[in-house]
């Protein structure tokens, strides 16, 4: 009976108008999204004695503090800090007191006023062309502005947390997201090369950034999925002529949900195949070999979980509730999901989508590959919980029995 | 018994409304009608039977089966309820199809079977159409379909005439006679009609209890000596209105036909006349019900 209702399913999804709209964001986002980036430099092997080499993160708390000094600086002169309190861009203007209070911070963290600092700022921006770039330096020389002597990194952080109380969330003066990069050496630069090459064979770099996009969306649109199944039944008044046939709730509920996640996870196969074709040419033009399943190893591995978390958790809530406020409900979930990550790359912790907005970063990617499984694993056994659950739910309603969101059919004879 | 419906004290409490109370019935092969106003518990009883509503207390066999096993149960039971519809963007073909899946049909057998349950209930030149885009009684047809494509052994139809023209109610009640040859079929309904031109067997109804159960006869005769017609000026027909239960009148100018339900003879004029189906259910629930 299963492959049966699973194939009808299926086919009752391919009819419907939501999973179109479904398909028209995810293809629009995903490939508006991935469409650029010129990988032939990184698939360059580096020799001794290039002129640069890239750069890298550095854990030098000397120049972190004088980086963020430095975009404190030029910030507060534009008066328009960046914050991505939501993971999208807000641009937050201070008024004059706030000004006041982050240029206080400014001179306790450096000695120096205000004025004095943006003086500084203009004698090195005054050594190049600012609108051709032309002479500029390259960063890692860039403008840095130096700390007071007696300031300790801590001090500092502090110092940091204020400015975040000024200015919000989800700023680059985050203590915890503090960060500076400085120049990469010849052997840094092959060591990443090499495993490039090696470990990610080139399309699992891509695969990685191709994941933190593709995640995004399926943490918000599946849940249109299954709602829209869950409440098919009601909208149709077919609720009790379903629960009164004799296929179990297991049946009928698996069948739907494996049938929403197939139809969902196949156009994301999909895309990530056809966004990976390019670089597996790129990779052979260069000599390099290919990983040519990054696409399914990646999206299965990464994406599935999340997928089958935010369908099972609308399936649940959908039966459980019966109405619209389920995907209310949901929706301020997801939002609030995506809001609470904390790095755009890495640190996987128990978010629920990983972040990896960047290419490469194979060394640090691989170090915290463990991290990633157990999330990874916990969000898999999440999702048959919830899925049991809805179940259990289903079961439970095919009885008669009542929720607190109204019975779920009406006794009129 | 294995081919009927055994109900033993049954009761239903949702909250702290009793929906049923103390309900017993034998429904053997054939058609059964339940009969009761609106807000009786027909459907109440009904959605018990199919496994769709749990019983509060009391025992209820279908085929032998205890209602608990709901698998069981509803392998053996097909259920037309009162507001049948189906997924609008399925036409008539696929709506049955799929509910024969999750009646656990297999391919072939449906292949065979859809076709030809269609053709029983005169649906086979709107397979195509859709769901959304058919007329009541089209969908009680297809109702009437899905409940017995998976041959059940008991179907349960939920008042299946309201809202259908005279004509779709001749043809739907023909087609549950058909259907009632070699199984039970429970019909609820509060159309008296209904009841009189398919059923012999009968139970009435009334707030959650059994009034009456027995042969369409048996009611008859409960109200035998109990209907009066009389020819009387359509001004008296208020203060008549006010003593008695009309329950029918024909009027011709200053004059008009009634008649009624009295325990005695209700005018000088009036002469007893045999009671139909309706003057006895009439009878019965003004009298608040005899078993």
């Amino acid at each position: 009976m299963f492959f049966p209702l699973f194939f009808k399913e299926c086919r009752q999804i391919a009819k419907s108008l939501v999973y179109y709209l479904y398909l028209i964001i995810l293809v629009l986002f995903l490939t508006s999204q991935l469409s650029d980036g010129d990988w032939s430099d990184r698939l360059t092997e580096p020799k001794p004695g290039q002129e640069s080499y890239g750069f890298k993160e550095s854990e030098d708390e000397t120049l972190i503090m004088e980086s963020t000094l430095a975009e404190l600086v030029r910030e507060t002169d534009w008066n328009s800090y960046a914050t991505y309190p939501f993971m999208f861009y807000k641009e937050v203007t201070l008024n004059d007191s706030e000004l006041a209070e982050i240029e206080q911070i400014l001179f306790e963290c450096t000695g120096k006023s205000f004025e004095q600092l943006l003086d500084e700022m203009d004698a090195h921006f005054s050594g190049y062309d600012q609108s051709t770039m032309e002479g500029a330096p390259i960063s890692g020389q860039t403008f840095l502005v130096e700390p007071a002597e007696d300031l300790t990194f801590e001090e500092f952080q502090n110092a940091m947390k204020r400015v975040c109380g000024i200015i919000g969330k989800g700023s680059a003066f985050e203590p915890e997201k503090l960060t500076a990069s400085e120049p990469k050496t010849y052997e840094d630069a092959l060591e990443d090369y090499r495993a490039l090459c090696e470990k990610d064979k080139v399309t699992g770099a891509y695969m990685r950034l191709f994941c933190d996009y593709a995640g995004i969306m399926l943490v918000i649109l599946p849940i249109f999925l299954g709602a829209t199944r869950c409440l098919r039944d009601k909208r149709a008044d077919a609720q009790q002529v379903i629960y009164a046939r004799a296929a179990s709730s297991l049946q009928v509920v698996g069948s739907r949900y494996l049938a929403n996640l197939f139809m969902a996870f196949l156009p994301v196969v999909l895309i990530a195949f056809l966004l990976q074709s390019p670089y597996l040419y790129l990779a052979r033009t260069n000599g390099v070999a290919p990983d040519v399943l990054a696409f399914l190893k990646y999206s299965v591995g990464w994406l599935l979980p999340t997928l089958m978390v935010t369908l099972a958790l609308s399936f649940v809530l959908t039966e459980l509730i019966g109405n619209v406020f389920a995907v209310i409900l949901q929706v301020f979930w997801s939002f609030a999901c995506i809001a609470l990550e904390t790095s755009l790359v890495g640190e996987f912790g128990f978010h629920l989508e990983p972040r990896w907005n960047t290419v490469g970063n194979t060394q640090s990617f691989f170090a915290q590959l463990g991290q990633l499984a157990i999330n990874r694993l916990f969000y898999l056994l999440l999702a048959i919980l919830l899925f049991g659950l809805t179940v259990l739910i289903f079961d439970r309603k095919r009885k008669g029995g009542v929720f607190w969101h109204g019975k779920n059919s009406k006794s009129r004879g | 018994m294995e081919t009927g419906i055994e109900i033993k004290n049954l009761s239903k409490q949702f909250g702290k409304k009793q929906a049923l109370s103390d309900v017993n019935l034998t429904i053997e092969r054939g058609m059964f009608g339940l009969l009761g106003p609106n807000g009786a518990g027909k459907t109440t009883l009904m959605k018990i039977i199919t496994t769709l509503t749990k019983k509060s207390s009391g025992e209820v066999r279908i085929c032998g089966i205890p209602v608990e096993e709901c698998k069981r149960v509803r392998q053996i039971t097909g259920y037309l309820p009162q507001d049948f519809s189906m997924y609008g963007n399925m036409n008539a073909y696929e709506a049955l199809d799929y509910l024969a899946v999750l009646s656990g049909m297999e391919k072939e057998e449906r292949k065979k079977l859809v076709p030809e349950m269609l053709e029983k209930v005169n649906l086979t030149e709107q397979k195509r159409t859709k769901v959304r885009a058919m007329s009541g009684g089209m969908k009680r047809r297809l109702g009437i379909a899905q409940a017995i494509i998976h041959n059940p052994k008991v179907i349960v139809v939920d008042e299946p005439t309201a809202g259908l023209d005279p004509e779709e109610r001749v043809r739907f009640r023909n087609l549950l006679c058909e259907v009632a040859k070699d199984r039970v079929v429970i019909l609820s309904t509060h159309i008296v009609g209904d009841i009189e031109a398919t059923c012999e067997r009968i139970a009435v109804l009334n707030n959650g209890s059994i009034i009456f159960d027995g042969t369409v006869s048996g009611l008859l005769k409960l109200a035998e000596g109990k209907v009066y017609s009389a020819e009387v000026s359509t001004m008296e027909l208020p203060k008549l209105r006010e003593k008695y239960q009309i329950t029918g009148m024909l009027t011709n100018g200053s004059l008009t036909h009634v008649k009624m339900i009295a325990q005695t003879k209700p005018l000088p004029e009036a002469k007893a006349c045999a009671p139909d189906v309706e003057d006895a259910y009439m009878y019965l629930m003004q009298q608040g019900g005899v078993c």
